[in-house]
């Protein structure tokens, strides 16, 4: 998945404009930051079609213009209680390896400099699941930001028995 | 060690598919001239003409190994052609092997291109090349007391006169007109040529210029022909050759040049060449006609040909996409509730017009991905030859309907399950020579492969008059294997020879190149089973065994009901639908002993699958009288499917599920696609198959059931 990745962001042309830039959103008070170039879009909720068998955090598919997306709950997939989408959820469309996946978020924050100057690396708990979604921790102002490492959101998470 | 040349790459896709296509003629030359066991004149010229055309535009891709390799297979065949006398009986058999090797190499690296065009990186078959090179040496040690050299050696003999051609034009400036005759991508051989001459001398310049990159040079070239300028020191018949050696230039001028020893030189030059271009006999004059020999075959095949074009088949698919996704516009506007009980007899002219011609597209649009089986079967006369050769058995095989049409998906996913079953024939079910002769058998075996269309099925066959099956040894192994579900005396004949496709069964205890190799018959089943089709075997004992497919003629569009579970809807191939019926309150449920619920109808049960309870969906319709019973069949297998409501019948388009959910195998669940409903919402389409597979609770045995 890591090759494929790179493939695909060489083929952006704007990569160089995107990269080092995050995009930021809130699942409920914890801030969460996503690479650029793998944004494709942001759009408001939309029709889901649930598709059975899958995990609760799979949400279902939407239509996006004629294809069919997979829309993944990220508060469900970090293991957080449900919440019913409003109008400031969104649907963040992205494009991880080789797949488009919509990410539910409870709200989109802001475009940000990723490589801001309060960057640190995890702490250690390698047993704390969730930090293999994790890259970094980086800090805005007094706001903490949790930098999400596209390549490794969608594995499933065994040890938390989401599904 | 060479990789793909950059410039080219936009070709690639266009060099693969010629290549492709050239290889498959060759191969269909090859094993009809291995029947009669030599060439005729047509397939060597044929032969030659293709290695010539591959080895050209592998050169131009820069893929040096495919081109070095096929350049050897040319110099064989112009031997050959010179004299097709040489081709006598222990050569002949050499040269077979070595051009079914050279084309597998080609396919071998053209696949390796294809998947990673930026990784690919050729190396160069040394053995494959030796073997060419020691056959010219065969063919050439054999020819030389024979025919004491008339066209190859012309080219040496040519030398000290061409010298002094050379010394007396002195690096000269040649200007060249060349003419192409319906050829697409003139400006990509045109620059081709260049590539060519390059080897020679230095090319000065060109009319048009950059031919290679000018999008708009391919139109001028054909219309008015190429202009070079070359810079040349040696001897002129050369350049004279390659020209003529192109099979796709239809004529050629040399431009007089405004030089004072250009004159002397070009008289000279065309007398040196004559003895070498046999083909072209008009020496003094300036124009010279088309190498007529060489030409007129490569007419024969393109003036025959029909105006066909290679389409990206992406453009076809978002074609049928939006086709589809028009039918279902169309059908929104003409039943539109809004126009309910208004009198609009114009409008319902109108739009019955469009119904017309949007069905007429519809059927064009999916013809248009429509294609012959012929290249599939083509591929499974390769295998039996190959097979016949390492077994040592002598298999015929037959071909009947190869111009059957089938959508192109299906095409690409039955090779395999094809190939597989072939091989099972001629592996378990065609005996050695010795024994069919033993038992009073013709010594070659046969197998019949035979596709032929049945409404909207294609069936297609695979007949052997091998061993056949044995019904006992089946169910012994069977039986050893616990695949067994029934006492063995209740097994029909049918039943028993459909063991050998289930999993966990195969019969042949020796492990061959061929079969055996951990994918048995029940990968085939299930292969054939993800196009939607289905497998039967048939067997007489010692007479041979036959293999019926049937598959759907296209998976592009389906006909299907549409199904709601509270706020989820769901799609029904129709052509899975037997009945569908409500409940009166009154009929009596059976239950088997886990509770299954069953119902009666005309004296058949049916299992009953609550589509709300499997999916886990909410919905406040449970009762079953409130809802619909869909009876639905696959195979064999029968159900009675339980929806809240019918929402109606539509032509859908059938999108694959997002790669993302292939780590759930939704597939399994009884989904075989979703679709894109008029209103935009998204309807998943049902697998009645794998449905019943999932859920099945059989009806002809009802006690074994599970859920």
């Amino acid at each position: 998945m890591a090759e494929e990745v790179q493939i695909m962001t060489k083929k952006i042309t704007l990569e160089d404009e995107l990269a080092g830039k995050s995009l930021t959103f809130y699942i409920g008070d914890t801030m969460y930051g996503l690479p650029l170039t793998n944004v494709i879009e942001i759009i408001s909720v939309q029709d889901i079609a649930r598709v059975p068998g899958t995990p609760p955090y799979v949400k279902g598919v939407i239509n996006l213009r004629g294809s069919i997306v997979p829309l993944v709950d990220v508060r469900l997939k970090f293991g957080q209680m449900e919440k019913e989408y409003d109008d400031q959820t969104n649907f963040i469309i992205t494009q991880l390896g080789d797949m488009q996946v919509g990410l539910v978020v409870d709200r989109v924050s802001n475009v940000v400099e990723a490589d801001a100057v309060d960057v640190s690396s995890l702490p250690e708990f390698s047993t704390v699941n969730t930090n293999r979604y994790m890259t970094s921790v980086s800090r805005i102002g007094n706001q903490l930001v949790m930098n999400l490492n596209a390549e490794t959101i969608l594995e499933d998470d065994n040890i938390l028995g989401i599904g | 060690m060479s990789m793909i040349d950059d410039s080219m790459r936009p070709m690639l896709d266009t060099f693969i598919f010629e290549t492709t296509t050239i290889l498959d003629q060759l191969d269909e030359i090859l094993l009809e001239a291995e029947k009669s066991k030599t060439f005729n004149d047509d397939q060597i010229n044929e032969i030659f003409r293709s290695m010539h055309t591959i080895k050209g535009s592998a050169a131009m891709m820069g893929l040096s190994e495919m081109s070095e390799t096929t350049h050897r297979a040319e110099d064989m065949f112009f031997i050959i052609r010179d004299d097709p006398s040489k081709m006598d009986g222990q050569n002949t058999g050499v040269v077979f092997d070595l051009l079914f090797q050279l084309s597998d190499f080609l396919r071998q690296e053209l696949g390796n291109i294809q998947e990673d065009p930026d990784g690919y990186d050729g190396d160069a078959p040394a053995d494959l090349i030796a073997a060419l090179k020691a056959e010219i040496a065969v063919l050439k040690g054999e020819a030389a007391p024979a025919a004491p050299a008339e066209a190859k050696a012309p080219v040496v003999e040519a030398a000290p006169d061409a010298a002094a051609a050379t010394a007396a034009a002195g690096g000269n400036v040649h200007t060249f007109k060349v003419f192409y005759e319906e050829a697409e991508m003139a400006n990509i051989r045109a620059f081709m040529l260049l590539n060519q001459l390059k080897e020679y001398g230095d090319i000065l310049d060109t009319v048009p210029p950059n031919p290679e990159s000018n999008s708009e040079a391919a139109q001028i070239i054909e219309e008015s022909g190429f202009l070079f300028r070359i810079r040349y020191e040696g001897d002129i018949t050369l350049i004279h050759n390659v020209i003529e050696e192109d099979t796709n230039i239809s004529g050629y001028e040399e431009v007089e040049e405004a030089q004072e020893k250009a004159p002397e030189a070009e008289q000279k030059a065309p007398e040196a060449a004559a003895p070498v271009a046999e083909a072209a006999k008009a020496p003094a004059a300036q124009e010279k006609g088309s190498p007529a020999p060489k030409a007129a075959p490569a007419g024969g095949a393109s003036g025959g040909k029909q105006s066909l074009i290679s389409v990206n088949q992406s453009k076809i698919d978002s074609l049928v996409d939006i086709m589809g996704e028009i039918v279902i516009a169309e059908s929104m506007v003409a039943s539109n509730p809004d126009l309910k009980d208004l009198p609009l007899d114009n409008f319902n002219k109108s739009a019955r017009q469009l119904r017309k011609l949007t069905d007429q597209m519809q059927d064009i649009v999916m013809s248009i991905r429509m294609v012959p089986l012929t290249g599939t079967f083509q591929k499974m006369s390769r295998i039996v030859r190959d097979m016949n050769k390492n077994l040592g058995k002598e298999t015929e095989l037959v071909t009947i309907g190869g111009e059957t049409e089938v959508d192109k998906s299906i095409t690409d996913v039955l090779a395999d399950p094809l190939m597989h079953m072939i091989r099972n024939s001629m592996d378990h079910g065609i005996e050695m020579p010795e024994d069919r002769k033993a038992k009073g058998k013709p010594e070659q075996g046969t197998v019949i492969l035979q596709a032929k269309n049945v409404g909207s099925d294609i069936i297609i066959t695979i007949e052997d008059n091998g061993k056949g099956l044995d019904r006992d040894k089946l169910l012994d192994k069977a039986e050893r294997n616990g695949i067994l579900t029934k006492p063995r005396s209740e097994y029909s004949d049918k039943e028993a020879f459909g063991l050998i496709m289930m999993a966990g069964f195969s019969t042949n205890e020796v492990v061959t190149e061929y079969s055996g190799r951990g994918v048995g018959m029940d990968v085939v089943r299930k292969n054939i089973e993800k196009l939607g089709g289905q497998v039967s075997v048939d067997s007489v004992t010692g007479q041979g065994t036959t293999f019926t497919i049937k598959i759907p003629l296209t998976l592009a569009i389906v006909d299907g009901m549409e199904i709601g579970v509270a706020h989820d809807t769901f799609t029904i191939p129709i052509t899975s639908i037997n009945q569908i019926y409500k409940l009166s309150p009154e009929t009596e449920l059976l239950y088997d002993t886990d509770g299954t619920e069953m119902v009666m109808v005309r004296g058949v049960t049916y299992p009953i699958i609550r589509l709300h309870r499997i999916y886990g969906i909410d919905t406040e319709v449970t009762e079953l009288a409130d809802g619909i019973l869909i009876i639905v069949e696959s195979g064999d297998a029968k159900a009675c499917i339980f929806t809240d409501r019918l929402i109606g019948e539509q032509q859908v388009v059938v999108k694959t599920f997002p790669k993302f959910f292939d780590r759930y195998n939704v597939k399994d669940l009884g989904f075989s696609g979703c679709t894109i409903m008029g209103d935009g919402s998204i309807s998943l389409i049902l697998d009645i198959n794998s449905l019943l597979g999932a859920y099945r609770t059989d009806s002809s045995n009802v006690v074994r059931t599970s859920y």
